[in-house]
């Protein structure tokens, strides 16, 4: 059974006709007639479900109505409703306009250039409304498909569906023969003997015609002349229509090669007259009958047209075959889906089941190696536990030693080099120092990276603060200069890795202290120390920073 | 509904849901955690095999250097690195530092101990022992102080580790002072503080407190 029976190409045609149901089977290649089941069977819808699940299996049926009793009402016009409610509003016409007919139809009548029809336009559109009455061919088909448990493609009216096969047959010849007809007539024979003409106008059905005629296979000049007859007949009809002859019509015939020159004899000069066997038509067409019976029915063309259509232009809303045709697409598509998802079900588990035994592997090896790593590491440890001392302590102790002096002060040296720089002549009141420990490296929510090389012994840093002070006696320029030079001297006793920098000069006066001043009176001899003077201590900071080691 | 959709096709979807069950249940329960864990074990096991073979080119170059390192490691035995940070040795240390350094007086804090763990010292079978010790100068000179600081770093067990220290001249040399001085009387000219880290490495099996935690109640005097 097919995944989605309801897209493939290859489907089972059920043709309703008026004395049988002809049952095709379409695939790449042929179309081929499997049964002809005649209403009055016994046991019809048994015999049907029986070849349909024999010949058709896992294929989806397509049902084409080709009876006479299909009716029509063109040129309707819906009034313009919001997209959503065009549905139902088509709806309800459809039932005002078919009442008793339960399977119907609207199509939206466009114009040749494949847009709305302009003039309707305005108004929510012109559709042809047609339906299908249900009668016990039709009944007997549904009961019959019910049973068959296949899943269905849709209901569809033959003649509708043969339109836009008469459409390409005439834009394929007009283009050859640089023709520019509005109208095409196709005629076609079928078997249960009727002649069966699909008239369009502009590409559009515009009339269909079922009427009986004798068969081809007996006397070819009375079935030229009956078919002559009818296309005179329909010709009468398109007048009403509005057709003219300057309009241009292209008729095409299905008939044995001679019957078509003795029609085309007959019908020629009223028309572009075109005769085709049905192989020759298909092989126009781009599609193909495979080996068939005779060449002058119709049925098969129809029924391989049909066959390869992906979208029908009027699909026939029925509720029988709805009632059918919903839940077997619903468990199809769900079946569909299942299978997707179990291919991908499956692509996970190899792919997922492909890397674990890939991990596993590598995890084996890996704990080869680790069972070798470790037996090197015992054989290191033997060896080095035979010199006498225990390696693991010596090395631990020292580097535990080697850390804890990155993390310390060594304050001798710098203790030294102040002492150089500050000299006997400066007077040092204060002197601060202290180490700050390596911060660990963070990620960006705070958290704590890993260590790339835990052996790696990272130094931190200290801060020194150097206070002097300078007597209240001494010109602050003076005081400056000596911190400058000092701050000079410092740089140049200690390690260029360190930065010195002066943070408070003696003549910054800070505000965080009480400053005294007085300024001279006119006629009074200045004097600084009479008036009021500053007998506080000028002070200057300085600070040292560096590395720990 | 069932005679509608047919017993084959309600028997093919109920195999296809099955099926799906169960190729998810292989998928995400069996198969994904399973991987997971493996990769889990795989990292560590990579991660272990990686430090297994730095130390085993460590402990290669260590042998090279055995000899130099058995030196140091000698003077730090010598130096009381494995000591247990005996606090009455402690007291006797500092007041005969301060007796060398001629220091005016001394305050000292020691704190509790805290132990700690780690890779290559457990390996050893050891653990490691730090106190934080802090002490108060009073000081003629501030060369005193300084010295105080040198012996401190020198004499006592272990590592000692300086994190901070201030000394701040607290008076101005005049007559009095001066007098003050030749006369005898202990006069503080310089003050001061040292913090510190005494660390040293004791054997595990020496220890009965569990890690982290401080050893005694910090002493003072």
């Amino acid at each position: 059974m097919s995944v989605l029976p309801f897209l493939s190409s290859a489907r089972c045609i059920l043709i309703i006709g008026d004395e049988s149901l002809y049952i095709y089977e379409t695939g790449g290649n042929s179309t081929r007639l499997i049964d002809t089941i005649p209403w009055t069977t016994r046991d019809f819808e048994g015999t049907v479900s029986d070849t349909i699940r024999r010949e058709c299996r896992g294929k989806s049926v397509l049902v084409m109505n080709d009876m006479t009793d299909q009716h029509f009402k063109g040129g309707q016009r819906i009034p313009k409703v919001q997209p959503l409610d065009r549905a139902n509003v088509i709806a309800r016409r459809l039932n005002m306009a078919f009442p008793n007919y339960p399977i119907r139809g609207a199509l939206q009548i466009r114009d040749r250039a494949g847009k709305a029809a302009t003039a309707a336009n305005a108004a929510g559109g012109l559709y042809l409304f047609a339906a299908v009455p249900m009668s016990e061919p039709v009944s007997k088909t549904l009961a019959a498909l019910k049973l068959s448990m296949s899943s269905i493609t849709g209901f569809v009216l033959l003649p509708v569906e043969a339109s836009d096969m008469v459409r390409a047959l005439a834009d394929k010849v007009m283009k050859q023969e640089r023709t520019n007809s509005r109208w095409a007539v196709f005629m076609g024979q079928h078997l249960n003997g009727s002649l069966r003409q699909v008239i369009t106008r502009d590409g559009q059905l515009a009339m269909t015609r079922m009427t009986p005629i004798s068969d081809l296979d007996g006397d070819s000049t009375a079935w030229v002349n009956d078919v002559a007859q009818e296309f005179k007949a329909t010709l009468s009809y398109l007048t009403r229509f509005g057709y003219s002859s300057d309009d241009g019509m292209e008729v095409f015939a299905i008939a044995t090669p001679s019957a078509g020159e003795d029609l085309q004899a007959q019908i020629g000069s009223e028309c572009n007259f075109h005769h085709y066997t049905a192989s020759e038509a298909a092989n126009i067409l781009g599609i193909r009958l495979g080996l068939q019976d005779d060449q002058y029915h119709a049925d098969a063309l129809h029924a391989a047209w049909a066959g390869k259509k992906k979208k029908f232009i009027l699909p026939m809303d029925a509720v029988d075959v709805k009632r059918i045709h919903a839940p077997r697409k619903a468990a199809t598509i769900a079946a569909a889906l299942l299978f997707c998802s179990g291919l991908y079900l499956t692509w996970m588990l190899m792919s997922q089941t492909g890397a674990w035994v890939s991990a596993r592997g590598e995890l084996d090896a890996q704990r080869k190696d680790q069972t070798e790593v470790e037996a090197q590491y015992d054989a290191e440890v033997k060896r080095l536990e035979a010199l006498g001392f225990d390696v693991r302590l010596i090395r631990s102790s020292l580097d535990s030693f080697k850390r804890f002096d990155a993390e310390s002060l060594h304050p001798m040296a710098l203790i030294q080099d102040i002492g150089k720089a500050v000299g006997a002549d400066l007077r040092l009141d204060r002197l601060s120092v202290a180490a700050e420990p390596v911060k660990p490296a963070v990620d960006s929510a705070g958290r704590p990276l890993p260590n790339a090389n835990p052996n790696e012994v990272k130094a931190g840093t200290f801060t020194a603060t150097l206070t002097f002070s300078f007597p209240y006696t001494i010109e602050p320029e003076e005081g400056i200069r000596q911190v400058n030079q000092l701050q000079q001297r410092l740089v140049s006793e200690l390690p260029s890795t360190y930065a010195v920098e002066v943070v408070k000069q003696v003549a910054d006066l800070s505000y965080t202290d009480s400053t005294v001043g007085a300024v001279g009176s006119p006629g009074v001899a200045p004097s600084v120390n009479t008036t009021a003077e500053n007998t506080e201590d000028y002070k200057a900071e300085i600070t040292i920073k560096g590395p720990l080691l | 509904m069932i005679q509608v959709i047919g017993y084959k096709r309600l028997l093919m979807l109920a195999i296809l849901f099955g099926a799906n069950v169960f190729l998810a249940g292989m998928v995400y329960y069996v198969v994904m955690p399973q991987k997971s864990k493996t990769d889990v074990e795989l990292n560590t096991a990579k991660a272990a095999v990686q430090a297994r073979r730095a130390e085993v080119s460590r402990m290669k170059a260590d042998y090279e250097q055995v000899q130099e390192q058995k030196d140091r490691f000698e003077k730090l035995r010598q130096s009381g690195f494995f000591g247990k940070q005996d606090r009455a040795e402690a007291k006797n240390l500092i007041a005969s530092i301060q007796s060398t350094s001629r220091v005016l007086g001394a305050t000292y804090q020691i704190g509790a101990a805290a132990l700690t763990e780690e890779g290559a010292v457990a390996e050893s079978g050891h653990v490691l022992m730090s106190s934080p010790v802090s002490v108060s100068i009073s000081a003629l000179d501030d060369l005193d102080y300084y010295s105080f600081m040198y012996w401190m770093e020198k004499s006592f067990p272990g590592h000692v580790g300086i994190k901070s220290f201030n000394l701040e001249r607290k008076i101005d040399i005049d007559d009095d002072v001066l007098r003050q001085i030749g006369n005898g009387v202990p006069t503080v000219l310089i003050s001061g503080s040292i913090d510190f880290s005494w660390s040293t490495m004791i054997p595990k099996e020496s220890v009965t407190q569990q890690l982290g935690q401080p050893l005694s109640p910090p002493k003072s005097q």
